[in-house]
């Protein structure tokens, strides 16, 4: 079952965070296996996530945009907008 | 809480489990700044020495530089609690609480066993 | 070569305007320990660092930091989006609108425009990353300051995430410094340059 827009967003946010974070550990402990394996493991769960949202949703990279029809990076809300 | 007492008791439970007990009421330790930087740099020597860091004891290092101790891969929370906490590591959550609206429920790492 | 994802590293929602607010959190945006003059910061220092792994600690914190700017921007935009002239008014707002009606432009809560003079990037690995540690404990204490001063969820819940950055920043600089230290000799850390002496760097 497909998730919603915002569960879908709320991962993409959450695993991009843990890779951000473990990341800049790195590249201060580059041999450091544990860190290297929770690395692997979110880069796995982000790229499943963010090829999910961009066929059901919209592009989160221009690199990555359905240009099937239309232009939809210029079609979809900013993020600075927000929710409400 | 006295302020030299956060933060033994801060300092304490973040290094190991009970490595600080023999020093049991910080409250005695009033009597002026050279007792209480002596108690530090005894836990320091104590905790480091006791690894693999021999020659990391804080008095044999080199003047005139300052140094970060490395984090160690420990304690480590998933992706939600991390972003929740701003950060992936327990050990680096310290949060402000020195403001009256403040709802986050200041947890000093000296609360943490 | 930077890449922009279509999504913030930390979602903001804000239900209520307030220019009160707005006026002392731009700082943390164009003032002179906000997140564009950290990102400047640390991007100018990357290219003569001579390690690769502080040379990569400064460009993934540089980078980290207009992701931050950008949440910024968002509280402030999301504060000012909605006001009446009157409450622009009311809340001590003219002088800034009059330049820039409600649009971002990077500057402190005093006004001062933002400018390089904010930061160094002095070219010598040791003075680098101290500046580096300083700035992320500049930032830290003014989002401490911010949060004495705010009173909205939707606003503090932001802004506790950025300050809890600063403090992870300032543990990674700490250990490039160390790194730095493993290169040198401990005798006398200070002996050569090693950005610029490349020949004693070498010996």
């Amino acid at each position: 079952m497909t998730r919603s827009r915002e569960q879908l967003m709320c991962c993409i946010t959450e695993v991009s965070f843990a890779i951000d974070d473990v990341k800049l550990y790195l590249d201060t402990h580059p041999c450091d296996k544990d860190a290297l394996e929770y690395y692997e493991n979110y880069r796995q769960l982000r790229n499943e996530a963010i090829s999910e949202y961009r066929d059901c949703y919209g592009p989160i990279s221009s690199y990555d945009v359905n240009a099937e029809n239309v232009w939809t990076w210029v079609t979809e809300p900013w993020p600075w907008e927000g929710e409400c | 809480m006295d302020y030299r007492q956060q933060r033994y008791g801060r300092y304490n439970n973040r290094r190991s489990m009970g490595s600080y007990q023999n020093v049991s009421n910080v409250s005695n330790v009033s009597s002026g700044c050279g007792e209480l930087e002596s108690k530090l740099q005894e836990e320091v020597k104590h905790e480091y020495c006791d690894e693999d860091f021999a020659d990391k004891c804080l008095d044999k290092l080199p003047l005139a530089m300052a140094y970060v101790p490395f984090q160690k891969w420990r304690k480590v929370y998933d992706a939600p609690t991390g972003l929740a906490h701003g950060t992936i590591f327990e050990e680096l959550v310290l949060p402000f609480c020195g403001y009256k609206n403040n709802t986050c429920g200041c947890g000093m790492r000296g609360d943490r066993s | 070569m930077w890449s922009y994802e279509r999504r913030l590293q930390h979602p903001v929602n804000i239900k209520t305007p307030n220019a009160k607010m707005a006026k002392y959190i731009i700082s943390q945006f164009g003032g002179p320990d906000g997140e564009l003059a950290a990102s400047m910061r640390y991007l100018s220092q990357r290219y003569t660092m001579p390690y690769r792994e502080v040379a990569g600690v400064l460009t993934d914190i540089g980078t980290e930091e207009l992701a931050h700017m950008e949440i910024v921007s968002t509280i402030v935009h999301q504060l000012t989006r909605d006001l009446t002239i009157e409450e622009i008014k009311a809340q001590g707002f003219e002088t800034y609108f009059v330049d820039h009606t409600v649009a971002l432009w990077p500057q402190a809560a005093s006004g001062t425009p933002f400018s390089s003079t904010f930061f160094q990037s002095k070219g010598d690995a040791i003075t680098d990353l101290h500046e580096d540690m300083a700035a992320e404990q500049k930032a830290r204490t003014t989002y401490d300051n911010i949060l004495r001063m705010v009173t909205d969820e939707d606003v503090a819940d932001p802004i506790r995430f950025l300050r809890a950055r600063e403090i992870a920043h300032y543990q990674r600089f700490g250990e490039a410094l160390r790194i730095v230290q493993d290169k040198l000799d401990s005798r006398n850390f200070y002996a050569f340059n090693p950005e610029f002496d490349r020949e004693l760097k070498l010996k």
